[in-house]
């Protein structure tokens, strides 16, 4: 039952309550209209938050935002250099770039200027917020903005604050012969917001992020109403406030938004407790030059016909735009509790979790790192802060290696995080360790489990680091049976290495993996990999044909294509493979069907038919 | 590789004191020098240990170790997912309990598996090398292949790879490993060792395991033994070493690989069990074989003698004979993975939708399989050290001069030539040549080390063959069948020029046009010359010299004259064909030969048409051609009765009889070409 009446002894009452509800529902977002004005232009994140060089020997992280903030990290630049050849001496600054050196709109449709300045539409044609809604976050995307410039920006952002005037301007846009790229929170790695480079049109960004209400919280069902732009950490934030969560989070949490979850499929780390974004959709209101698609109710399921979300999802910007959704919400938890258990090797650790997922009693999230990454983690601790802290380390480490005799370059490290009422969590945390003894895993205390976590919003950061210091590095993840786990994660680190060495890289690369998520029937697998390019001609290039050999091995190795980044079109040539012919001729045949004139043309999953500008082609043929 | 002969370049190896032969260095001169005591006790540095199988990555076993003994080798082999669910799979179709099948595959893993260990190893190495150096002037090994081995055995799993031309192969080789610090190989056997009392049990102790020769129906056992040897590549602790070509070659030609354990070793690649597999094709060539005269009799069906101790014993004669120096060749490791990808067409996500535990090659695998193996026995004759006897035998063979003796200056001047000509064609880059010698000393020195063959007449200055008494039709045959053999080595140099010169000569056309011809004899001699390319083309070598194309010519024919006895067999008995297995006919052919030889010992070249081997070749070429084709129950029995199509089979008889005739213009009988080289 819900927890209505109790809760609405603690809260104000009546009117005032609906109004601090209402402040709440409608606050501003955390990131501006004008990305520019917070965030770094040509790299991840906030402008105050970065690694930066102290002195000659140490990194510290700037800013006040994370954890790590303000410490220094002495053992970094050490590992910078035994895992990735990298030198503190040895610097390769970003080139600036003005703004006026930010190339101006190549199409300006004139009908379609006209008439959003009519409708009131609010849009801009400066050249920062133009680049910054032009690329998302891949490696050669970061390199391009380093390095170069792109060929092509979208001519023109605009922004719609409702699902009204996203039909409006998705009408406007068919009619003119405009088109337009959906834009959330710009942390797409799939090349998913790129401009195509035959297209000839006017290419407009819808930037969705002023549409960021909450429309309504339903308690008594527990679903809430959002509008598609709003912001993992706004979203969490606001409801936070409200007693509840969605419980959604992806490690691009503090950037990306709801439409652009929908749209790619996502996954986040307590999948566990609260599921996939496929899980948590009750219902979606999506646009496309055709109509508006959605369903007539809210039930929790329905058996008619082929679900359409599963269109929308994954959809990718290539058939309308998401503007209105409606997710579960869940109470907030009582207790949030991190974990962390160490294994002999990753082997072993591979084994414990696939008996969690066997028993079906993983806590909200369990993600085991390799030995590679446990001495990543290792690098990044800040200096003892007192000579207890160095004690307590000291006896751990000798507990660890010498007690139980795990090999430092061999073990591995789970983190874990449990969340529920306190009497769930200590059962849980109980049952899981448990397991773990049953593997030869022992616990490694909380506080490395609070670190291992909030690693994961630190370490986006880091390619920024090695990009100052000619070190290139991406992630990249995919799904497996349970079966193929340890082989496809040795394989494909090998593969990665040995392509590396093949291409001429001759400083160690780093190539590490982790399981992130478990499944009843396989795994989830994120891998890093990173080189030091210096001396090498085009390393952008290189860093392309050791990912694609590398998604080679992952597909040979019974992986998927991607758990949940999506295909956009980095990915595109295994498509097809991947789905078979008959399943790309029908999402085609949809495609086509929605939007016959190729208004939502940013050629993600394949490439419209007769070119990138199905459109400009026919005229031609006139 | 290596180019021209490497003759002139003895030297010592800087690193180690010895003696270098070109890319060479020779492993008996240190014993001779030191003794084996300290050898066998010292220890071994830095042997290598693949990288892929460290750190906790491998899904192999809970605890990772550098070395795995044994037992722990079969407990793994018996507790392993794939052995169980298809123990599980047979189990349930044949009712039969799965506590029985699993006490079957223990059974079976007991008689199979090795014992590798290091004191035996150390031990029996102590006696190898005492024999080593009495009877070999020198053991050869390439260091550069030593080199890649090394760096190899250091990454992925490693596959050796020998040639097998004698029982000394995988003693050597052992030897070679332990010598160079390398990773001792498991050694995959033919049973009939294991019988041999003491030896059986000392040879598992070095490492070999012992596979029964036919178990294509039998599922525990098949399971069990692939099972067995993937576990050994995914732990890649020590080096899997097989014989791709089954059993030794009793020819000196190249056999027909067999699929079936390279097979189990590719699966684990295509199962992606193992990030990569290296193979190592290992040519080893001898000057002298120790088996050479027991292979003729066993080529003239004679029974092979069952391997026992006290015949080992009986051996001990061979003691005090010298057999020349042996040369072994490390190629390149061939990584699996650059193979299939120049290769193509292989996808190994095929896999993805059924369990790992249901492993089974598709078509595509198999194919490229195949063409694996026979890229393995390429790379093998390609690298095979040649003794200049092999050029003197094919020289003495060729259009039958050594009838009579044939005089030293002018086989001299025809062994320089063909040495310099076959050189320049580039197939021949490894001869092993004497460089300090004339040609005349090297012919002396070869009839001092083949005494049982051929001899040097030094009141005449001619060499002649050694031959038995006319009346002895067997022993004949059988010296006949020795030479031959050397001549053999050197068949996969002038193959295809060969083919080439037969499909282009006019009047064996019939009519059919050169490439079909030429596609004809290719298919006819598939298992006689395995290393023939399959390449869909005829090759153009119209501008081969004649004297090189009739040299080809005439060490083809014993060949297609012993393809033409099975076909005039086949025609004058046309019941046999649908009564007989492939061996029988070969013998009936044999038996014709035979009969031929009596009433005309002159008919040269129709001497090897009593090689049973042969034969049986002819016999598969004849099926491979479709004129026998095996009749339905046949084909499950497995043995006898193929229908024949006795109009092809005339046909071919056409075709081949021009080509099996002595030409007038033989090597030796030219002078006027020799001015045009």
């Amino acid at each position: 039952s819900m927890p209505d009446d109790s809760k609405s002894d603690e809260k104000p009452s009546g009117s005032d309550k609906e109004t601090a509800k209402d402040s709440v529902f409608k606050r501003p977002s955390v990131i501006p209209k004008h990305r520019q004005d917070l965030l770094k232009w040509n790299g991840w994140g906030y402008q105050d938050s970065q690694f930066a060089v102290t002195n000659q020997r140490t990194l510290t992280f700037t800013g006040q935002r994370y954890q790590l903030s303000g410490s220094e990290m002495p053992a970094l630049v050490e590992w910078m250099e035994k895992a990735l050849g990298a030198s503190i001496d040895q610097r390769s600054p970003a080139k600036f770039t003005r703004p006026e050196n930010i190339p101006p709109p190549v199409q300006v449709n004139a009908d379609f200027m006209s008439a959003i300045r009519q409708l009131g539409l609010s849009h801009s044609d400066a050249g920062p917020d133009r680049l910054f809604r032009g690329h998302g976050h891949t490696l050669e995307e970061m390199f391009t903005l380093r390095e170069g410039m792109f060929p092509r920006l979208p001519d023109l952002v605009v922004w719609p604050t409702s699902h009204r005037e996203v039909v409006e301007l998705v009408n406007l846009a068919n009619r003119c012969g405009v088109v337009l790229i959906p834009f959330g929170g710009g942390t797409s790695v799939t090349g998913a917001l790129l401009c195509p480079s035959g297209e000839r049109r006017m290419i407009v960004s819808l930037d969705t992020s002023q549409m960021n209400r909450i429309l309504w919280l339903d308690e008594r069902n527990l679903i809430g109403r959002f509008e598609a732009g709003i912001i993992g950490q706004d979203l969490e934030a606001r409801l936070a406030e409200l007693g509840y969560c969605i419980g959604h989070e992806p490690d691009s949490l503090e950037f990306s938004s709801l439409g652009g979850w929908v749209a790619t499929r996502a996954s986040g780390m307590k999948k566990n407790v609260y599921g996939n974004i496929e899980d948590l959709l009750v219902h979606v209101t999506f646009v496309t030059p055709t109509g508006v698609i959605e369903k007539s109710c809210a039930a929790p399921r329905v058996s008619v016909g082929p679900d359409v979300h599963h269109l929308i999802m994954g959809s990718e910007g290539s058939l309308g735009v998401v503007t209105e959704v409606t997710l579960k919400i869940r109470p907030l938890p009582q207790t949030r509790r991190y974990g962390s258990l160490v294994f002999a090797d990753f082997a072993s650790g591979v084994r414990c979790l696939r008996e969690l997922a066997l028993r079906r009693c993983a806590p909200a999230s369990v993600r085991l790192m390799d030995n590679e990454q446990f001495q990543f983690g290792h690098a990044l601790r800040p200096a003892a802060s007192g000579w207890t802290t160095a004690f307590v380390d000291a006896v751990k480490r000798f507990y660890v290696t010498r007690v139980r005799g795990f090999k430092p370059d061999e073990l591995a490290v789970a983190t874990l995080l449990y969340e529920g009422t306190p009497e769930e969590v200590a059962q849980q945390e109980a049952l899981v360790n448990s397991i773990a003894a049953n593997h030869g895993g022992i616990s490694g205390g909380e506080e490395n489990g609070r670190r291992g976590y909030m690693l994961t919003f630190v370490i986006a950061y880091l390619r920024d680091l090695g990009l100052d210091y000619y070190c290139v590095g991406e992630s990249f993840e995919t799904s497996v049976p349970w079966d193929r786990v340890l082989d496809l994660c040795r394989n494909v680190k090998l593969r990665i290495k040995e392509e590396c060495r093949s291409r001429g890289v001759t400083q160690p690369v780093l190539s590490t993996c982790r399981v992130t998520q478990t499944y009843d029937a396989g795994a989830c697998v994120y891998f890093y990999f990173a080189y030091n390019y210096r001396g090498l001609p085009d390393p952008v290039h290189l860093y392309e044909e050791v990912e694609n050999a590398a998604r080679d091995e992952i597909l040979a190795n019974g992986g998927s294509l991607s758990h949940h980044h999506g295909v956009g079109k980095i990915r595109q040539r295994w498509y097809s493979r991947s789905v078979s012919e008959p399943a790309v001729a029908a999402v085609r045949a949809v495609k086509s069907r929605l939007d016959p004139n190729n208004v939502f043309a940013c050629g993600n999953l394949f490439e419209p038919a007769g070119g990138p500008d199905g459109q400009t082609e026919q005229k031609a043929k006139l | 590789m290596f180019n021209g002969s490497f003759s002139d370049t003895w030297q010592a190896n800087e690193k180690t004191g010895r003696p270098r032969k070109g890319v060479f260095e020779d492993l008996v001169d240190e014993r001779r020098q030191r003794g084996d005591l300290g050898w066998v006790l010292r220890t071994r540095r830095s042997v290598p240990s693949p990288a892929f199988c460290a750190a906790g990555t491998s899904a192999a076993s809970a605890a990772i170790k550098s070395s795995k003994s044994p037992a722990d080798i079969n407990r793994d082999v018996l507790s392993s997912d794939r052995l169980t669910y298809g123990l599980r799979e047979i189990s349930l179709e044949t009712g039969r309990p799965m506590p029985e099948l699993m006490s079957e595959a223990g059974a079976i893993l007991d008689e199979m598996s090795h014992c590798l260990s290091m004191f035996a190893i150390r031990s029996f190495g102590y006696a190898v090398a005492k024999v080593m150096k009495r009877i070999y002037r020198g053991v050869f090994v390439n260091t550069e292949g030593i080199t890649q081995l090394r760096k190899a055995c250091s990454e992925y799993p490693v596959v050796l790879m020998p040639m097998h031309r004698s029982y000394a192969d995988f003693l050597l080789l052992s030897l070679v490993c332990y010598d160079y610090d390398l990773p001792l190989p498991a050694i995959a056997s033919a049973m009939d060792f294991m019988g041999m009392q003491l030896i059986g049990s000392i040879l598992r102790n070095c490492g070999a395991f012992f596979i029964r020769r036919s178990f294509a129906t039998d599922r525990v056992y098949w399971l069990t033994f692939v099972e067995y040897v993937k576990t050994h590549v995914r732990d890649g602790l020590h080096p899997v070493e097989f014989f791709i070509e089954g059993t030794r070659s009793r020819t000196g030609k190249s056999l027909y690989p067999k699929t079936g354990m390279l097979g189990a070793i590719l699966e684990s690649w295509f199962m992606c069990e193992v990030p990569d597999v290296y193979l190592v094709p290992v040519s080893i060539s001898y000057d002298r074989t120790l088996e050479q005269k027991l292979y003729a009799y066993e080529l003239l069906g004679v029974p092979k003698p069952k391997e026992s101790t006290s015949g080992l014993l009986k051996a001990r004669a061979l003691l005090d004979e010298d057999f020349g120096s042996v040369h072994f060749y490390f190629d390149q490791p061939i990584s699996l993975r650059k193979f299939a990808t120049e290769y193509g067409g292989v996808d190994r996500s095929v896999h993805s939708l059924a369990p790992k535990v249901k492993a089974q090659l598709t078509d595509a695998e198999t194919r490229m399989l195949k063409a694996m193996a026979h890229h393995v026995v390429s790379r093998h004759c390609l690298n095979a050290v040649v003794s200049p006897f092999c050029l003197l035998a094919a020289l003495l063979l060729a259009d039958g001069r050594a009838c009579r003796p044939v005089p030293l200056t002018e086989l001299a001047a025809d062994l320089e030539w063909l040495r310099l000509r076959l050189a320049d064609v580039g197939s021949l880059a490894s001869l092993d040549w004497p460089a300090q010698l004339s040609t005349e000393a090297v012919i002396a020195e070869q009839c001092r080390l083949h005494s049982d063959l051929v001899t040097l007449l030094t009141k005449d200055q001619a060499v002649a063959l050694v031959t038995a008494p006319d009346s002895d039709l067997e022993a004949r045959a059988a010296q006949r069948l020795q030479l031959s053999s050397y001549r053999n080595h050197i068949m996969c140099h002038v193959i295809e020029l060969a083919l080439y010169d037969a499909a282009t000569l006019k009047s064996s056309d019939g009519g059919l046009g050169a490439a079909a011809v030429f596609d004809t004899l290719r298919h006819l001699l598939h298992r006689e010359f395995p290393t023939i390319s399959d390449a869909e083309e005829m090759p153009d070598m119209a501008d081969a010299l004649p004297r090189l194309r009739n040299f080809a010519r005439a060490c083809l024919r014993p060949s297609l004259a012993g393809c033409s006895q099975v076909c005039s067999v086949l025609l004058e008995q046309p019941e046999l064909a649908a009564q007989s297995s492939e061996r029988h006919i070969a013998m009936a052919a044999q038996k014709r030969a035979f009969a031929n030889l009596v009433s005309n010992p002159s008919l040269w070249d129709d001497w090897e048409s009593v090689s049973l081997d042969l034969l049986v070749n002819a016999v598969h070429g004849l099926h491979r051609l479709r004129i026998l084709t095996k009749s339905r129950g046949a084909a499950a029995t497995g043995d006898g009765g193929s229908s024949c199509d006795f109009e092809r089979l005339r046909r071919l008889h056409l075709i081949l009889d021009p080509l099996t005739r002595t030409q007038p213009d033989g090597v030796h009988e030219v002078p006027s070409t020799r001015s045009r080289l």
